[in-house]
C-alpha cells in the first residue's frame, strides 16, 4: 500500500513523459506500430515488450519515490505547514469534492503536479527501461533501483511545495502553480538528478515562481474553475462538484495547458547558468524575466484554450482525456521552440517589419496549433474505443480501474471525485495520457499542410500510445 | 571567498627564440653563434586579436577593470562574495505574490464597495 496514492500515480505519469520523450513508439521490421495483442478497450495477455519492460520501470520509479514521501496527511503534512492531500494511515486522497474551500483539490493538484513534471525533468532524455534479449521468453532483466535519486528528489519536493498553503492567493491558483510547475519541469529537463537545495537551486527556480506570479495577474479571476473571488479573493478552485463535474475538468484541463505552454516556451532555457554563475543578488533579473515573458505565455495560453473539450455534455468518448491529448500535443509541437514572438505586421496591406512583440493570443499560428491538436486528440480519444465509466464498464476493459467519465442522455462529461479512488484514478489516468501524447509527439515538426489537421495521420501514433495507455493503466492505483 | 585578488596587470612575458646561426670550431673549443629575436606570438587569440592567458587560481583582477567594475555598481566585495544569501528562493517569490495580491484584492474590493 503506497505512502501517498496521488504521488504514486504521478510519479509513474512523470517517469513515462520523461523517458519516452521523442520516442516513437514504433519497431521491428518491417518497422510499425507497437501494440500489444489486445484491441483497445481491452488490453491483451501478451503485451508488447517494451511496453511491460517500461511499466516495470516506472512502477519501480513510483515506489522508490513514494517510500521517500511520508504519508501526506493532517496529522503530518509532507511538507509541515501545507495543505495535506491524503488520509491518516490509508494514503488514500482526500475526498475533494465535499471541501468546498477548494483547498483539498488546489493541494492535490498542486502537489501530485509537482511530483509529476519534477519526475518528468529528471528523467527526460533518460530512458532507462531494459528490454529483454533477444529471446522474449527470457525474463525481464532486473529494473534499475532508484532509491537514492527518489531520496534526492524527495528532499527537492519537501522544499518546492511549502508554497502549497492554506493562506496562498492569486487569480486563479491552479493556473499560476501550472506555470510554475511547467517551468520547473523545464529548468529540469535533461538533469542528470534533482539539483542540491542550495542558493544557486533557488534563484534558478525563483525564476519560474515569478513568471507564474505575473502571469497569473494578467489573466483574469476564471468562474469556471476558481471560486467567485469575496474580499479578499484568493484564487482556490471550486469543488469538483455535479453530475458531470464542469469544474473538474476544466481544471484538468486549463491547468495543464498552462503547463504544457510554459514546459514547451522554457525547455532548453535554463536559468540555473545564471544563477550559478552570475554573482550577484538576482531580484532585478528575475523580476525582468517575468515581466518580459509573461505576456507570451497568457496569449499561448489564451489563444490555445479554445481548442480544448470543456462541455459537460461532450460528444467525446472521455473529454478529460481527450484534453490531456490535445495539451500533450501543444507541450510537444512547441517544444523548446521560440514561439510566440511576431516581427512584421500588416497595415493596409503593406507588410512592415517591426521590433519583435508577443503574437495575440488571435493570431492565426496559434490557430492552426489548436486545429492540429485538436485533430491528434479526436484520433487518441477515438483509439480509446470506448467511454471510460461506469455505465459503460471501465477501459481498460476487466482491469479493475476507476471510471474517468459519466455518461448523461448520451454525452460524456468528468466525473466528480466524489471518492479518493476516483481523484487518484482521474489524476492518474489523465497524467498518463498527456505524458504519452507529449512523448511520443515530442520533437515533430510545426504544423504545416492539410494532413496536420486530419485525424486519420494520426491512427498508427495513436494506436502505439493508446496500448502503452492501457498497459501503463494496469499498475496506477488504485487498479 | 578570497579567490579573486587585485593585482596590477603585467606585461606578457616576452619569449626569445634561438637559431644557431653558425658553428665554429676550433681547436679544442666550439663556439655557436645564434641569434635571437622575439618568437611569434602564441596561436591563441581573443576574438580582438589579443592574446589570451587563462587566469591560474586564485582568480585575478587588474586594478584598472575593478574601477570599470564599481562605475557599475559591482564591488570587490560583491565579487569575493560569489553567492549571497540575499537572492529570492521560490518560495519566497510565491509567498510574495501571495503577499501582493491579497493588498491588490483589498485594495479592489474597497474601491468597488466606494462607487455609487
Amino acid at each position: 500500500m503506497p505512502n501517498n496514492n496521488l504521488f504514486y500515480n504521478a510519479a509513474i505519469e512523470g517517469y513515462v513523459a520523461g523517458s519516452m520523450k521523442g520516442r516513437v513508439l514504433a519497431g521491428g521490421n518491417p518497422i510499425a506500430p507497437l501494440v500489444n495483442s489486445g484491441t483497445p478497450p481491452a488490453i491483451g495477455t501478451t503485451p508488447d515488450p517494451s511496453f511491460a519492460a517500461l511499466t516495470l520501470q516506472a512502477e519501480t520509479w513510483a515506489g522508490a519515490l513514494d517510500a521517500a514521501i511520508q504519508t501526506d496527511d493532517s496529522a503530518s503534512p509532507q511538507p509541515a505547514a501545507t495543505i495535506p492531500t491524503g488520509t491518516i494511515s490509508t494514503g488514500v486522497a482526500i475526498i475533494p469534492s465535499t471541501d468546498a474551500t477548494g483547498e483539498t483539490q488546489f493541494a492535490q493538484l498542486a502537489k501530485a503536479r509537482l511530483i509529476a513534471l519534477a519526475s518528468l525533468g529528471i528523467f527526460s532524455d533518460r530512458t532507462d527501461i531494459q528490454l529483454p534479449g533477444v529471446d522474449i521468453s527470457e525474463p525481464f532483466p532486473v529494473p534499475i533501483v532508484y532509491t537514492a535519486r527518489a531520496t534526492k528528489l524527495a528532499t527537492f519536493y519537501d522544499e518546492f511545495a511549502l508554497s502549497v498553503i492554506s493562506g496562498a492567493s492569486a487569480n486563479n491558483l491552479l493556473l499560476s502553480f501550472g506555470c510554475a510547475w511547467g517551468g520547473f519541469a523545464a529548468l529540469l529537463s535533461g538533469s542528470p538528478t534533482s539539483p542540491p537545495i542550495d542558493t544557486t537551486t533557488e534563484e534558478a527556480f525563483a525564476f519560474a515562481g515569478a513568471l507564474a506570479v505575473a502571469v497569473d495577474l494578467l489573466i483574469p479571476f476564471d468562474a469556471t474553475i476558481t471560486i467567485n473571488p469575496s474580499t479578499p479573493s484568493t484564487g482556490f478552485p471550486l469543488a469538483p462538484t455535479g453530475t458531470p463535474s464542469g469544474p473538474q475538468q476544466g481544471q484538468l484541463a486549463k491547468m495543464r495547458l498552462m503547463e504544457s505552454v510554459t514546459l514547451a516556451y522554457l525547455e532548453n532555457r535554463d536559468t540555473f547558468g545564471l544563477s550559478a554563475q552570475n554573482q550577484m543578488d538576482l531580484s532585478d533579473a528575475i523580476t525582468a524575466f517575468a515581466a518580459a515573458n509573461k505576456q507570451v505565455i497568457v496569449n499561448a495560453y489564451t489563444g490555445l484554450t479554445t481548442g480544448l473539450d470543456l462541455s459537460t455534455t461532450s460528444a467525446h468518448n472521455n473529454p478529460t482525456l481527450y484534453n490531456e491529448a490535445y495539451c500533450g500535443f501543444v507541450a510537444a509541437v512547441l517544444a523548446a521552440r521560440p514561439f510566440g514572438y511576431g516581427t512584421t505586421v500588416i497595415v493596409d496591406g503593406v507588410v512592415t517589419t517591426v521590433p519583435p512583440f508577443p503574437l495575440p493570443s488571435s493570431d492565426p499560428f496559434y490557430t492552426a496549433i489548436a486545429a492540429t491538436a485538436a485533430a491528434f486528440a479526436l484520433e487518441v480519444d477515438t483509439t480509446v474505443g470506448g467511454i471510460d465509466s461506469t455505465a459503460h464498464g471501465t477501459i481498460p476493459t476487466g482491469s479493475g480501474t476507476q471510471p474517468i467519465t459519466v455518461t448523461n442522455a448520451g454525452t460524456q462529461g468528468a466525473v466528480s471525485p466524489s471518492t479518493g479512488a476516483l481523484q487518484t484514478a482521474q489524476l492518474g489516468k489523465t497524467g498518463l495520457m498527456w505524458g504519452l501524447c507529449r512523448a511520443v509527439q515530442w520533437g515533430r515538426p510545426l504544423v504545416g499542410n492539410i494532413d496536420d489537421t486530419t485525424p486519420s495521420t494520426y491512427s498508427a501514433t495513436a494506436e502505439s500510445l493508446v496500448a502503452a495507455y492501457l498497459q501503463l493503466c494496469t499498475v496506477l492505483i488504485p487498479s | 571567498m578570497s579567490d579573486i585578488v587585485v593585482a596590477t596587470k603585467t606585461p606578457a612575458p616576452v619569449r626569445v627564440q634561438k637559431t644557431i646561426v653558425r658553428v665554429v670550431t676550433t681547436q679544442n673549443r666550439r663556439a655557436i653563434i645564434v641569434s635571437t629575436k622575439k618568437a611569434a606570438k602564441p596561436p591563441v587569440k581573443s576574438s580582438k586579436g589579443q592574446r589570451v592567458t587563462s587566469l591560474p587560481y586564485p582568480q585575478r583582477i587588474t586594478a584598472g577593470a575593478l574601477k570599470i567594475l564599481e562605475r557599475r555598481g559591482i564591488t570587490l566585495q560583491q565579487l569575493r562574495t560569489r553567492k549571497p544569501s540575499t537572492g529570492p528562493s521560490f518560495t519566497d517569490v510565491m509567498l510574495q505574490g501571495f503577499s501582493d495580491h491579497k493588498k491588490l484584492a483589498a485594495k479592489n474590493a474597497a474601491a468597488a464597495v466606494s462607487k455609487p
